[in-house]
């Protein structure tokens, strides 16, 4: 099921994936992270379970070095790059196709 | 991870929510589950320094939502891949695992549709139980438990003179408190007060807050249009200024943004509009609908220690606890009472939290709904219960089949486990339904009853608290069959012989829900009794066909001489109307709720410093007791003639009877009620009979009253008494009044009956609860002795035809099976009329003129159980004559 396209991603996996991006490597981390920047509320059942299903679609891998057993990273896999860098363009997109109609307003930061 | 340095009830919290990941697919919950359970430590830990326990509960109920959706989603995961995927792949991914969860879920299916009618019992107590729970704690969340609406609610206090009241500071303690104190950040007094608004549309009668610029910092009271008060404006003599609600901004004024600077008319002088306040804000729900600096609105009271009136808002400092703050406050009432032992002796000061003050009254009632509707659930809980061991007892061997086709004993708690789930989450689901109706129904019933009503809703606290509760429910009775020995056996071994002890255990738990009925039963019966009393309490007048209505002449720019004859002629001219036999006025009517209140000093008797008793005042028409229907004892009633010198008074029967040995000796004497130095003497010229004047619960204190026409008093509530139903002359009133007085707020019609029954509505709605529940889990206790009667008899069917066989009468085996029947109930009778006699504690504040072990109640309550436990065990008995010994011998 790896070769289907991923895209459009769900929103959870989409701020999983930008949580990974920013350098957060563990379940709480991450956690908090998406709680921040999608104000979706999230428990860890929900983010374990996310990370199992991305892990299974090859987005993200759990590496297995590092001294402490129990803590084991995710990491995200070029498969997984790929996908976020896929759906930013495609959010990308849509935004300017919602702004060519007026219906939102313009970046702001002149 | 160490628990070093772990939050409060982590511990517990930690073993809860190893039971709830068990919902979890055991692949999962092997990879992630000690990770799961560490983050949730981090973010329990860090919303517990966040927001104290109620964090930590919130926390709780987050996790529990989380793991139910996740666990859910992962079950249906797994499943859907074991379905899709190769069998050799998917027994790697121990799909058979979720196969049998699936075949486990088909058997619980089949299980509870192959005996329908006891399971939507089961359900519908479920539901019930559950929804009651949910409903009742979403008002123990939302009135009880959730801050209150103000910026750091939790350090706001209110202070008093002491004993604890409402507005009954004077404003130069007020002043030599805050002078002479450390622990408050700020302190504020305020008050209450009516006026009359003109300007906007009609003119309008409406309450306003008095308050100063620190109150209404301390209790967020911050305009969004315009400013706040400033401190110069609180002071005599500066230019009025108002602050408007944002009700009466949006009602009266269209919400017009060009209204500040502008002036309206309060009272009839102009006040300038500075800001309009946010929608909704408000301090204690006192629907204030305008706001005005303190000072200059209560005169002279300014420098009048003897005017116990207003009410005090502080902010403790950072830091300073209740307890040091009181402390302190205690010293200085102490060294003021010494200082002005006129206006002070006996009166010291003390604060109490903001959280008891607003809601003190009520915690009481929810607490004790909440631990019925606890105990109704217990009584539910007994009766699935019940329901499982039936189950299990029928699937003896089907059990021990699968235990020998090497099932595991987990393997068979889990069929028990999912069947309990299956039965609990859908009650669960049901009984969410039922509370949201139940909590929409109560905002309405409630209103103006229940502080806070509007803020209790069904939000996700309250959904976490019901699934947490379905959940619980579900778990215990699911593993009930595995950790008792009975249950052990059935599941385990599937030996015979357990019936006797499947039935000793259904019957402990029939007598226990009994118990818990009786409990019940009890409880809602010391209410019944308390409320027959109440309405059948001597209110002191006679309600019947007396009406009401208030008309308020303040702001008008009548002079004393006009109000005074303006109401004496509308008096006169009401009397006139057909149907109207007579009429008066008062200033604050019966059963209203409140009182003002003055020392009371007698002439040539003085009293000790402290011990001056004191009495509420009231100004009256001549006419009033006469129309109210009450007796003058001694003396005379006022007269047209009472004007000018000398001032006179009556007084009630208890005040005469506490202060002269003969009350008809207070005909004659001198007394002023309030400040000495202020007040007149007032020569008493009548006693008249006892009013309860405060409340239906409250017994009559002293009072006195006073005639208009000596004191008069602008804003005053008409009572007439009517030939037929007061509403038949209501408008000819309301015009007549209208005629006489031109452009005058007339409001607030009712009559003294519903008055009176209104001020009962809470403890109906109480006693309503109390009663549906003591009704329903009566019904769900005598469901559970007859399931447990009907089912011994049929396991003794072979015993019984044996016994007929050899002779025994019909009539024996029926006596035999109402034997057992009667030591079920008398257990259960037994336990809870104990239990009820030890619980009636908690309801004696809400008992009226019935003691709490009350003889009436607790011989009517085994009356009623014994007629149902007759009841119940009649088709049992009767089916055991019937029993047929030749075919029960053969097995059949």
């Amino acid at each position: 099921m790896s070769e289907a396209p991923h895209n459009p991603l769900s929103p959870i996996v989409f701020h999983v994936l930008l949580a990974i991006a920013d350098g957060h490597e563990h379940g709480y981390a991450i956690g908090k992270a998406v709680e921040e920047t999608s104000g979706l509320r999230v428990g860890p059942g929900t983010i374990y379970g996310s990370l199992q299903r991305m892990e299974r679609d090859g987005l993200v891998a759990e590496s297995v070095d590092r001294a402490d057993e129990r803590r084991r990273p995710f990491v995200m896999t070029e498969e997984g790059r790929r996908a976020l860098e896929a759906e930013a363009a495609r959010i990308d997109r849509l935004a300017v196709l919602a702004r060519s109609r007026d219906l939102v307003p313009g970046p702001e930061t002149a | 991870m160490q628990d070093a340095g772990a939050p409060r009830g982590w511990k517990l919290v930690r073993v809860l929510y190893r039971a709830l990941l068990m919902l979890y697919p055991r692949g999962f919950r092997r990879r992630f589950g000690d990770r799961m359970l560490e983050d949730f430590r981090r973010m329990y830990e860090a919303r517990v320094r966040a927001e104290g326990w109620l964090g930590g509960a919130r926390a709780c109920g987050r996790i529990t939502l989380d793991t139910v959706s996740a666990g859910l989603r992962e079950h249906v995961e797994t499943l859907r891949r074991a379905r899709s995927a190769p069998r050799g792949w998917a027994r790697e991914e121990k799909g058979d695992r979720m196969g049998r969860l699936v075949s486990d879920a088909h058997s619980a299916f089949r299980a509870i549709t192959r005996r329908p009618g006891y399971s939507v019992v089961a359900v519908a107590t479920l539901a019930f139980a559950i929804g009651a729970n949910t409903a009742l704690f979403s008002v123990l969340h939302g009135v009880l438990l959730r801050p209150l609406p103000y910026p750091e609610a939790h350090r706001l206090v209110l202070l008093s003179e002491s004993p604890a009241s409402f507005n009954n500071v004077s404003y130069p303690n007020f002043r030599d408190w805050r002078d002479g104190t450390r622990s408050f950040e700020e302190m504020g007094a305020f008050g209450w007060t009516t006026v009359t608004v003109t300007g906007g549309s009609d003119p309008m009668r409406v309450s306003a807050g008095r308050a100063e610029p620190t109150f209404m910092h301390a209790s967020g009271l911050e305009p969004v249009l315009g400013r706040a008060f400033r401190e110069p404006e609180n002071a005599s003599g500066a230019p009025p200024v108002v602050i408007l609600s944002h009700a009466l901004w949006t009602q009266s004024f269209g919400a017009d943004p060009d209204i500040l600077g502008e002036a309206v008319l309060l009272n009839g002088s102009p006040f300038e509009v500075v800001g309009v306040l946010g929608e909704g804000a408000d301090f204690a729900e006192s629907g204030a609908a305008l706001w005005v600096p303190l000072v200059p609105a209560i005169g002279d009271w300014v420098d009048r220690r003897g005017v116990h009136a207003l009410s005090v808002l502080a902010r403790l400092a950072d830091g300073v606890s209740r307890e040091t703050a009181r402390l302190e406050l205690e010293g200085v009432g102490e060294s003021l009472s010494r200082a002005y032992p006129d206006s002070n002796a006996g009166r010291g000061a003390t604060l109490v939290s903001l959280d008891d003050a607003l809601l003190g009254e009520v915690t009481a009632t929810v607490w004790l709904l909440m631990g019925m509707v606890a105990l109704v659930l217990l009584i539910a809980c007994a009766n699935l219960a019940n329901l499982l061991l039936v189950r299990l007892a029928s699937r003896r061997e089907e059990l021990a089949m699968r235990r020998a086709l090497g099932a595991s004993r987990w393997d068979v708690t889990r069929l028990f486990l999912v069947e309990s789930m299956a039965l609990t989450l859908t009650g669960g689901v049901a009984g969410v339904g039922l509370a949201n109706l139940a909590i929409g129904a109560s905002g309405h019933l409630l209103r103006g009853h229940l502080p806070r009503i509007e803020e209790v809703s069904l939000d996700m606290t309250v959904l976490g608290f019901a699934v947490a509760v379905s959940i619980a429910t579900g778990l215990l009775f699911g593993l009930l069959p595995a950790i008792t020995r009975e249950g052990r056996r059935l599941g385990g071994r599937g030996s015979a012989g357990s019936e006797h002890s499947t039935i000793r255990l259904r019957s402990t738990l029939s007598a226990a829900q009994v118990a818990g009925a009786v409990v019940l039963l009890v409880g809602s019966g010391l209410l019944i009794r308390s409320f027959q009393n109440l309405q059948s309490v001597d209110v002191g007048f006679d309600p019947e066909n007396l009406a009401t209505m208030a008309v308020s002449l303040s702001g008008s720019g009548r002079t004393s001489d006009e109000v005074i004859q303006f109401y004496r002629d509308v008096s006169a001219t009401l009397e006139m109307l057909p149907g109207v036999e007579s009429a008066a006025a008062v200033n604050a009517l019966p059963i209203s709720g409140g009182d003002s209140n003055g020392s009371v000093t007698v002439d040539g008797r003085p009293f000790a410093p402290g011990e001056a008793p004191t009495a509420s005042f009231r100004r009256i028409s001549p006419g009033y007791f006469a129309t109210v229907g009450t007796p003058m004892l001694h003396g005379r009633a006022f007269e047209d003639t009472d004007v000018g010198e000398p001032m006179v008074t009556i007084v009630n029967e208890s005040m005469a009877r506490l202060l002269w040995d003969d009350p008809a000796d207070a005909i004659g004497a001198r007394i002023k009620v309030g400040p000495p130095d202020f007040e007149p003497w007032l020569t008493v010229v009548g006693v008249a009979g006892d009013i309860r004047n405060v409340g239906l619960e409250i017994e009559p204190r002293l009072a006195t009253y006073e005639p208009h026409a000596q004191r008069p008093w602008t804003t005053m509530s008409l009572v007439f008494r009517t030939e037929g139903e007061p509403a038949a002359v209501t408008d000819a009133v309301r015009r007549l009044v209208r005629q006489a007085g031109g452009e005058i707020p007339v409001y607030d019609f009712s009559t003294l009956g519903e008055r009176i029954s209104e001020s009962l509505r809470p403890r109906r709605i109480a006693l309503l609860l109390a009663g549906a529940f003591a009704f329903l889990t009566l019904l769900t206790a005598s469901i559970g002795v007859y399931g447990v009667l009907a089912y011994s008899v049929q396991q003794r069917t072979p015993e019984f035809g044996v016994r007929l066989a050899l002779g025994a009468g019909r009539g024996r085996l029926m006596k035999s099976v109402a034997a057992q029947a009667a030591r079920v109930i008398l257990a259960g009778l037994g336990t809870g009329l104990v239990g009820a006699a030890l619980l009636s504690r908690v309801l004696e504040s809400a008992l009226f003129g019935v003691s709490r072990y009350d003889a009436l109640t607790f011989a009517v309550v085994p009356l009623l159980l014994g007629l149902v436990g007759t009841l119940a065990c009649l088709a049992p008995a009767r089916r055991a004559a019937q029993i047929d010994p030749a075919s029960s011998l053969r097995g059949e």
